[in-house]
C-alpha cells in the first residue's frame, strides 16, 4: 500500500475566488494528504476547475490559503514543477504537433515515461505528424491523458480527462490511470461527470456545492451517504421522518426521495412493512441530488450561471 | 468495477469473489492469493479498495498475511468458509424463498415438492 | 537556470518554425531583389550601369521583410506557450524569461545571416549584376556592425511587441489589445514628434551617430516592450 507521507499534501482555508460580482468559491477548505486519488465532484459551474486552477496557480486566488508540501505555489517553481494540470480545453501553440509537444516534456518532467506515452499513444492511435489544432475533440483528451499520466507529477489534476472518448478509450483510461498509480504512487485530482463509471478508481471524494466543500470522505462512505425509497407518499414521508430530502419525484400517488443519511434496520422494517423499495443511491445519484437541492434552495442563485 | 446492483460496497463484494475462489480451491490453502496491485488493475477499483477487501478475509481468518511476502489462505480456511456459509444459508436463501412462496400461495410443501422436482 | 532552460526548450520546440523561417524570409527578399535588378537590367544589359546599380542601394527589403512573421512569432509564443508552460508546471517569470532568451536566439539568427548575406553580397561583387540587397543604406551601407545589429534589434523589436500584445490578450482580451496597440502607437508617435520638435538636435545625434541612433532607439523601444510583456504575463491566468 502507499505509504502517506503527513508533511506532504494539499491544504486548502477559506480559499475564495471571485469573479466581478460573481462569487464562485466561497471559501474552499479541505486538507489533501498526498499520494491517494481525489475524485472532485459537483455540478456544472461549481468551481471545480476555477479551483483546480487555483491550486496550480493557473489563475488567482480572492483570498485564503492554499499549501502544497507545505508551501505556497503561487509563483514557486521548486513547488509548481511537481505539478501537471493540462486543462479539459488546453491551447497548444497551433505550429505544435504532437512530436513536437512530446519532445519537450522531458525538460519539464524529470521523471517522464517515454514508455508510458508510447504505450498510450498507440493505444490511442495518435498521429505523432498532426498539428494541434487539428486535433478531434476525442484526439484532444486522450493528448491531455498520455502527457498527464507520462508526466509522473507528484500532484496530477484531471479535469474532465475524457470528453469525446468512447468507453473502450475510457476503459484503457482507468487501467493506465490505475498501473501509473501502482507503480509510482503520487496524487491525482479527477473531476467528472460520468461518475458511476469513475468512483472505483477514487479513494476519497470531495463534492463542491454552493462555493464550498459539501461533502469530504471516503468513497465508500459517500455511497452510503444517501437512499433513495419510493412508495406511496404517505408512508415515504414517515419512513423520512426529519432526515433532509436532497431531491423529490412524484408521479401519481407514489414518491422517489433522496433522503441524507444512513439507511437503518428501522428503515429496513418500515419498508417491508409499507411495502417501500429502499436502496443506497449511487454516488451520482447522490451528487446530481445535490447539486439540485442547491438549485431549488439556495441564496447564491447567481454563481451557477457560471459554465 | 461498477457498484453492484445491490448497493454493497464493491470491497464486500471483491472479498466475496475471492472467498469464493477459495471454496472452489482455485487457491488451495497456504496458496498466495493475488496482490493489493493486482486486485486493483483486475477490478478497476482503487488500491485502497482492493486493500479493504484483503483486509476483510484477514479479519475473517480466511487469509493470513506473510510480512513482505503477501496474503495467503489459512490452513482450515475452506472448511471454516463452508461452515459459516451453510450457517447462513438458511438467511440467505430459504427466507426469501418461504417469503416469495408465501405471496404466490405455496406452502412450505409444495416448496419442498418444487425442489426435489428441480434436483432430479 | 534549469526553470528556465525548460522554456527555452519549449520555445525551441518547432526549430523550423523559430529559426528557419526568417532565414527563408530573407533567402526570398534576397532572390526578389536580385529578380528585381535583373528585369531592370534586361533593356541595358548586365550587370546594372554603376549610377542604377547605386540606386538599388534604397532596398529597405531587409527592414520589411521579416516584422510581420516575427511578430507573429512573437505573439503566438507568449500567448499559446504560455497555457503550455503553466499546464507543465512552470512559473510565469521561467516562462517569460525562457521565451525572452528564445527571441534572442532567433534575433541573433537573422542578424547573423544578414551579416553573411551581406559578405556574401561583396564577395560576389553584389550578386554579379549589382544587385544590393544587403549593402544598402538602411543597414549602414556596408557598415558590418550596423548591419547586423539593425537586424537583430529590429527582430527583437518586432518578437517582444508580438510578445506584449499576445500577454496583453491573453490578459485582459481584446479591448485592451486595441488600447495597447494605441499607446505604443501614440508612443512611437510622440518620439517621432518630439524628434521635428526638435530637428536641429536630432540632426546634429545624428551626425555624430549615424545609423546608431535609430538602432538605439529601436533598442530603448524592443526594452519597452519587453518589460510591458513582463509586467502584463505576472498577471495572465489560463
Amino acid at each position: 500500500m502507499t505509504t502517506i507521507d503527513p508533511e506532504r499534501g494539499i491544504h486548502l482555508c477559506g480559499v475564495t475566488k471571485s469573479f466581478g460580482d460573481n462569487t464562485v468559491l466561497r471559501g474552499v477548505t479541505a486538507d489533501l494528504p498526498a499520494g491517494r486519488i481525489y475524485g472532485l465532484l459537483g455540478a456544472n459551474g461549481v468551481g471545480k476547475t476555477t479551483l483546480m486552477s487555483l491550486i496550480c496557480g493557473h489563475s488567482f486566488r480572492s483570498g485564503g490559503t492554499i499549501l502544497i508540501d507545505g508551501q505556497d505555489p503561487t509563483e514557486n517553481a521548486a513547488v509548481l514543477e511537481n505539478l501537471c494540470f493540462v486543462h479539459e480545453d488546453q491551447r497548444y501553440n497551433d505550429n505544435f504537433t504532437i512530436a513536437h509537444i512530446l519532445a519537450i516534456m522531458p525538460a519539464f518532467y524529470p521523471h517522464w515515461s517515454e514508455q508510458t506515452a508510447q504505450r498510450l499513444i498507440r493505444a490511442f492511435r495518435l498521429p505523432m505528424k498532426t498539428k494541434s489544432k487539428k486535433l478531434s475533440r476525442g484526439q484532444r483528451s486522450a493528448l491531455a491523458i498520455t502527457l498527464s499520466l507520462a508526466s509522473r507529477a507528484a500532484y496530477t489534476f484531471l479535469d474532465e480527462p475524457y470528453l469525446g472518448l468512447d468507453a473502450t478509450s475510457r476503459t484503457l483510461f482507468y487501467e493506465e490511470l490505475l498501473r501509473e498509480y501502482a507503480a509510482h504512487p503520487r496524487t491525482f485530482i479527477l473531476s467528472t461527470h460520468l461518475i458511476d463509471e469513475a468512483a472505483e478508481l477514487m479513494e476519497v471524494v470531495l463534492i463542491l456545492d454552493d462555493g464550498v466543500v459539501a461533502v469530504h470522505t471516503d468513497v465508500d462512505e459517500a455511497r452510503r451517504s444517501s437512499f433513495i425509497v419510493r412508495g406511496r407518499a404517505p408512508e415515504v414521508r414517515s419512513l423520512i421522518g426529519d432526515r433532509e430530502v436532497l431531491a423529490e419525484r412524484s408521479m401519481g400517488a407514489v414518491v422517489s426521495a433522496t433522503v441524507r443519511g444512513h439507511v437503518t434496520d428501522d428503515d429496513r422494517y418500515a419498508a417491508h412493512r409499507d411495502h417501500l423499495s429502499l436502496e443506497d443511491a449511487s454516488l451520482q445519484e447522490y451528487v446530481a441530488a445535490i447539486g439540485i437541492h442547491s438549485l431549488t434552495h439556495d441564496s447564491h442563485a447567481p454563481a451557477k450561471d457560471v459554465a | 468495477m461498477t457498484p453492484p446492483a445491490d448497493g454493497r460496497p464493491i470491497f464486500i463484494e471483491i472479498a466475496d469473489h475471492i472467498a469464493d475462489d477459495v471454496l472452489a480451491g482455485i487457491y488451495p490453502e497456504e496458496a498466495q492469493v493475488p496482490s493489493t496491485t493486482e486486485l486493483s488493475l483486475h477490478y478497476r477499483v482503487n488500491p485502497a479498495t482492493a486493500g479493504k477487501a484483503l483486509t476483510r478475509l484477514v479479519d475473517e481468518g480466511v487469509l493470513y498475511k506473510r510480512r513482505g511476502l503477501g496474503m495467503f489462505v489459512t490452513t482450515g480456511a475452506p472448511e471454516a468458509l463452508r461452515a459459516r456459509r451453510r450457517a447462513a444459508f438458511a438467511d440467505h436463501y430459504l427466507r426469501p424463498v418461504l417469503a416469495e412462496g408465501n405471496r404466490l400461495g405455496l406452502s412450505p410443501a409444495d416448496i419442498i415438492d418444487l425442489i426435489r422436482k428441480e434436483s432430479s | 537556470m534549469t526553470y528556465t532552460k525548460r522554456n527555452v526548450r519549449l520555445y525551441l520546440a518547432n526549430r523550423s518554425f523559430v529559426l528557419l523561417i526568417p532565414v527563408f524570409i530573407l533567402a526570398l527578399m534576397l532572390l526578389i531583389s536580385i529578380a528585381i535588378a535583373a528585369i531592370i537590367g534586361i533593356p541595358q544589359g548586365l550587370p546594372l550601369r554603376p549610377e542604377i546599380s547605386d540606386g538599388t542601394r534604397g532596398n529597405m527589403g531587409p527592414i520589411f521583410s521579416v516584422p510581420g512573421f516575427l511578430v507573429s512569432v512573437g505573439a503566438f509564443a507568449m500567448n499559446r506557450n504560455f497555457s503550455m508552460a503553466l499546464a507543465f508546471g512552470s512559473t510565469r517569470r521561467h516562462f517569460w524569461a525562457g521565451t525572452s532568451i528564445g527571441f534572442v536566439l532567433t534575433s541573433l539568427v537573422v542578424g547573423l545571416v544578414s551579416l553573411l548575406c551581406l559578405w556574401l553580397e561583396l564577395l560576389t561583387n553584389h550578386w554579379f549584376i549589382g544587385a544590393h540587397a544587403f549593402d544598402v543604406y538602411v543597414l549602414g551601407d556596408g557598415n558590418a556592425a550596423q548591419t547586423f545589429a539593425t537586424m537583430a534589434v529590429l527582430s527583437l523589436l518586432c518578437l517582444f511587441l508580438g510578445a506584449f500584445f499576445g500577454t496583453v490578450f491573453r490578459a485582459f482580451g481584446g479591448t485592451w489589445t486595441t488600447v495597447a496597440a494605441l499607446a505604443f502607437g501614440a508612443l512611437i508617435l510622440g518620439s517621432v514628434a518630439l524628434g521635428v520638435a526638435h530637428g536641429s538636435t536630432v540632426l546634429s545625434w545624428f551626425a555624430s551617430m549615424g545609423l546608431w541612433l535609430p538602432i538605439l532607439v529601436v533598442t530603448v523601444l524592443a526594452a519597452v516592450a519587453a518589460s510591458g510583456s513582463y509586467v502584463v504575463n505576472r498577471f495572465a491566468t489560463v
